[in-house]
C-alpha cells in the first residue's frame, strides 16, 4: 500500500504492479418498514412473519414508496456532497433467483437519486499508527434498491430455505469509484462511512447482522497502462475481513500476472476461515439483466421550498433544503471541534469518535474537573476504554460515571492522591459499589504521603534492604532506580508520590555510604 | 394528444435503447420485446399482439426512421429480421421463455417485422417519455407498520415449506440442454 513505499523499486526494469479497488456498499435503511410495502423492518424474528402479499410478490399488487427511505438517501447523499438529482426515475433489474420472489428487483439504473459525490477518510499511517493521512474516494452515485430475502442453504437435504422478511427491505447502494489502492484503504473508508451513516441515523452500519454489506472490485495494473481485469469480491461480513479478502485477491492477481497469466472476469467469494477467495458458482459469464422502467411508479421528485407547487400536502412532499438545514455534526466536524476546542491530538479524536458515546463521555468529564483535557483524554482512553474492552462493555454500560471520573481527577490535581493511588482507586470505583472517589480514598487510606521523613525513612529501609541494586546503582546502571523506586510504592501502597520519591531516593544514594552500607 | 402518441412512440425508440445501453445492446431491446410478445402470445391474445408489437419495436440494431412524414399505409419498412439460433437459445436461457420450434420462431420474426412500423414515425428532436404515469405525483407513503404478519397464510400458498421457511431446489439449476428439454416437457402439462 502507500504506506509502504520505500523507494527500491527503481532497480526493477518495469514498473511496480498497482492494485485499484472500487466498492459497492449496500446499507440497509433504518426505518420502520420496507421500502415499497408497509410491512415491518426487523432483524431476526420468526421467518416470514413481516411479509407482505406485495414482497411475496402476489399478483395485484404494487409499490408504494416509503418517505423515510426517500429522506434518508436524501440525507446520506448530501452529507457526502452530492448532486441530488430532482428527478429520479425508478428501474426493473430481471434475474432468476428464489430469492426474488418476483423475478427483479427494483432499483434505479438510470438516474439515481444522488450522483457525484466524495467521502473524504482518514487512515492512519507509521509505525505507531499515529501519523494522519487524508485521502479522498469519489462517489459515483446513490440509488435506492430493494434488498432480497435471505437463502438458508441446507446441502445436506440439497435444497435451499427461503426466508423474505428481508425481502423488499429499504437499501441505499453507494457505488464508489476505484480511487482506492489496497485493503486497508477500503477498510478505512468503510469504517468513515459507517460513523457517517450512524450520525446521520440513516442506518446502523452494523456489518456482523448484515445492514452494511460491501462488495470490492478488486484488479491490478501497472501506473499509466488500463485499468486490468476485475474480478468481484463478495460475503464479507467485517471491515476487517475486508482488508484481508481485498489484499489476498491483490496479491494472488499480481501472481497470475507477474507469472504471465491472465485474470479471469469472475466473482468470487471470500472464505474468513482459509483468509482466501474462492470462485463462486451459480454466475456464468456477464449476466444479462434486462433493465427496463418500472411501469408502475412515476418519477420521483424532489422540491426545495421555494419550487413547492402551491396547494400540495405538505407530507407528500421531500425538501432537500430543509433536510440540508438538518444535518446532524458529522464524524469529520467533530474531530476538528474535539482537536481545536480541546487541544487534544488528532489520532486521539479519531478513538474518541470511533467509540459510541465516548465523545460525550470525555466532554462531560473535561466539563466538571479541573484537569486539563490533555490529561483527561489519556484518563479515558487508556484507563477507561481499557477496562471496558477488557469486560467487553459499551461506554453506556461504564460503571464509573463521567462525574465518578471528574472527582477523581480533581482529587489528583489537587495533590490529595498520587496517580498509582488513582489507578487503584479507579480500579474500586469500577466495582460499582456507589462509594464515592474521596470515600474510597479515606477508607483505604491511600492519601497522598506528604510527610517528608516519613518517606526518608521507608526509602532508607529499602536501600538498606536491598544492597546489591545499590552497588549497581553506583556502579552507573541506572535502570535499578526504578527497582528501588517500585518497592517504595509497594510499601508506602502508592501514597507517596513518585517524583518525591525519586527525589529523596536519588539524593539519599548520593549521599556517601555510611557505616552498615557496603561500597 | 397525437404529441403524447408521437412522443411515446419515440420514447420506445429513443430510451428502449437508452435503458439498455450498458447491457448487450440491441439485443436486450429485443428480449424485453421478445418477452412480452411471447408472453401475450401464449396467452392466446393475437390482437393484442399486434398492439403491444407496435409499443415495443427494438431499436438497437442501428435503424433510423426512413420517412419524414407519418404513414398510414402499413407496408414494411425495413427487411425482414432474422434471428439467428443461438440467440433464440439466449433468449431462452435468460427469460426461461420456449419457442420450441421452427414455427415458433418464425412467429417471432414476423412480430418483429410488423412492429417496425414504429420507424415510420420521425421522433428527432421529440423528448422521449418513460413513463405513461409522468404527469402524476409519487405517492409518499407514512413509515408505519401495516401489513405483514400472515405467515401461515403465505406458507399455505406452497406445496414444500419446512418449519416456516419456503423450499426451494438449491442455487440456480441452468436450463438443460434442447435435446434434454423434449424429454423433460413430454410429461408436463404444456
Amino acid at each position: 500500500c502507500a504506506a509502504g513505499e520505500t523507494g527500491s523499486s527503481r532497480v526493477r526494469a518495469s514498473p511496480q504492479l498497482v492494485g485499484v479497488v472500487g466498492l459497492e456498499i449496500h446499507a440497509q435503511i433504518y426505518a420502520s418498514t420496507k421500502l415499497f410495502s408497509s410491512s415491518q423492518v426487523c432483524f431476526s424474528s420468526p421467518p416470514n412473519s413481516s411479509v407482505s402479499f406485495f414482497d411475496a410478490a402476489l399478483p395485484g399488487t404494487l409499490p408504494v414508496l416509503n418517505r423515510r427511505c426517500v429522506e434518508a438517501a436524501v440525507m446520506t447523499g448530501l452529507a457526502l456532497g452530492c448532486t441530488i438529482n430532482k428527478r429520479s426515475l425508478f428501474d426493473r433489474k430481471h434475474y432468476f433467483y428464489a430469492d426474488l420472489p418476483a423475478g427483479y428487483q427494483i432499483t434505479q439504473q438510470r438516474l439515481p437519486i444522488a450522483v457525484g459525490g466524495r467521502l473524504s477518510y482518514s487512515h492512519l499511517v507509521g509505525r505507531k499508527r499515529n501519523q494522519v493521512v487524508d485521502k479522498n474516494v469519489r462517489i459515483k452515485q446513490i440509488q435506492l434498491e430493494q434488498d432480497s430475502g435471505k437463502s438458508l442453504h441446507d446441502s445436506y437435504r440439497s435444497q435451499t430455505l427461503i426466508d423474505l422478511n428481508r425481502a423488499g427491505v429499504g437499501l441505499m447502494e453507494l457505488v464508489l469509484e476505484p480511487d482506492m489502492s489496497c485493503g486497508e484503504e477500503a477498510a478505512a473508508a468503510v469504517r468513515e462511512l459507517q460513523l457517517i451513516l450512524q450520525a446521520l441515523g440513516t442506518c446502523q452500519g452494523n456489518m456482523s447482522e448484515g445492514q452494511l454489506r460491501v462488495d470490492a472490485n478488486v484488479s491490478v495494473h501497472r501506473p499509466g497502462e488500463p485499468l486490468g481485469v476485475r474480478t468481484e469480491v463478495k460475503n464479507i461480513n467485517s471491515a476487517r475481513f475486508l482488508a484481508r479478502a481485498i489484499d489476498y485477491e491483490l496479491q494472488r492477481q499480481m501472481a497470475v500476472v507477474e507469472g504471465g497469466g491472465t485474470v479471469l472476469n469472475e466473482t468470487r467469494a471470500f472464505d474468513f476461515k482459509s483468509g482466501q477467495t474462492v470462485p463462486m458458482r451459480d454466475k456464468e459469464g456477464l449476466q444479462d439483466y434486462r433493465f427496463m422502467p418500472e411501469p408502475n411508479l412515476p418519477p420521483l421528485i424532489l422540491y426545495e421550498r421555494e419550487t413547492v407547487p402551491a396547494h400540495t400536502d405538505p407530507r407528500q412532499v421531500v425538501l432537500v433544503d430543509q433536510l440540508q438545514e438538518q444535518l446532524p455534526e458529522l464524524p469529520r466536524v467533530t474531530r476538528d471541534r474535539l482537536v481545536t476546542t480541546y487541544g487534544i491530538l488528532p489520532e486521539h479524536s479519531f478513538t474518541l469518535v470511533n467509540e459510541d458515546g465516548l465523545v460525550d463521555y470525555f466532554v462531560g468529564v473535561v466539563q466538571q474537573t479541573r484537569a486539563e483535557p490533555k490529561k483527561v483524554i489519556g484518563w479515558v482512553l487508556n484507563d477507561l476504554l481499557g477496562l471496558l474492552k477488557q469486560q467487553c462493555l459499551t461506554v453506556s454500560q461504564s460503571p464509573v460515571s463521567p462525574n465518578a471520573l471528574a472527582e477523581l481527577l480533581d482529587l489528583l490535581e489537587a495533590g490529595s492522591i498520587s496517580s498509582p493511588a488513582a489507578k487503584l482507586v479507579l480500579q474500586e470505583l469500577w466495582k460499582g459499589s456507589g462509594k464515592s472517589a474521596k470515600h474510597i480514598v479515606e477508607e483505604q487510606g491511600l492519601g497522598l504521603m506528604r510527610d517528608r521523613s516519613e518517606i526518608q525513612q521507608v526509602c532508607r529501609r529499602v536501600i538498606d534492604s536491598h544492597p546489591d541494586e545499590v552497588s549497581a546503582l553506583r556502579a552507573g546502571n541506572k535502570n535499578v532506580l526504578n527497582k528501588l523506586i517500585g518497592q517504595v510504592r509497594k510499601q508506602t501502597k502508592g501514597r507517596a508520590d513518585p517524583q518525591l520519591v525519586r527525589a529523596i531516593l536519588e539524593e539519599e544514594l548520593s549521599r556517601p555510604p555510611f557505616h552498615g552500607e557496603t561500597t | 394528444m397525437k404529441e403524447r402518441q408521437l412522443r411515446y412512440r419515440s420514447c420506445l425508440i429513443k430510451s428502449c435503447s437508452a435503458v439498455c445501453a450498458c447491457e448487450l445492446y440491441g439485443f436486450a431491446c429485443l428480449q424485453f420485446y421478445v418477452y412480452m410478445l411471447t408472453f401475450l402470445y401464449s396467452r392466446g391474445c393475437g390482437g393484442a399482439v399486434g398492439w403491444s408489437a407496435v409499443l415495443l419495436s427494438p431499436v438497437g440494431l442501428g435503424f433510423e426512421s426512413r420517412l419524414g412524414c407519418l404513414a398510414t399505409d402499413w407496408r414494411p419498412v425495413l427487411g425482414p429480421t432474422k434471428v439467428p439460433p443461438d440467440l433464440v437459445d439466449k433468449l431462452e436461457r435468460l427469460a426461461l421463455l420456449d419457442f420450441r420450434n421452427q414455427d415458433g420462431v418464425d412467429c417471432l420474426e414476423k412480430a418483429i417485422r410488423f412492429a417496425d412500423q414504429l420507424h415510420v414515425v420521425n421522433t428527432n428532436g421529440v423528448e422521449p417519455m418513460d413513463s405513461v404515469l409522468e404527469d402524476r405525483a409519487l405517492f409518499l407513503r407514512e413509515d408505519h407498520v401495516e401489513e405483514g404478519d400472515c405467515a401461515e397464510a403465505l406458507l399455505r400458498l406452497s406445496k414444500n415449506t419446512l418449519e416456516g421457511y419456503f423450499v426451494a431446489p438449491p442455487g440456480n439449476i441452468p436450463l438443460p440442454e434442447r435435446e434434454d428439454r423434449a424429454a423433460l416437457l413430454k410429461h408436463s402439462e404444456f
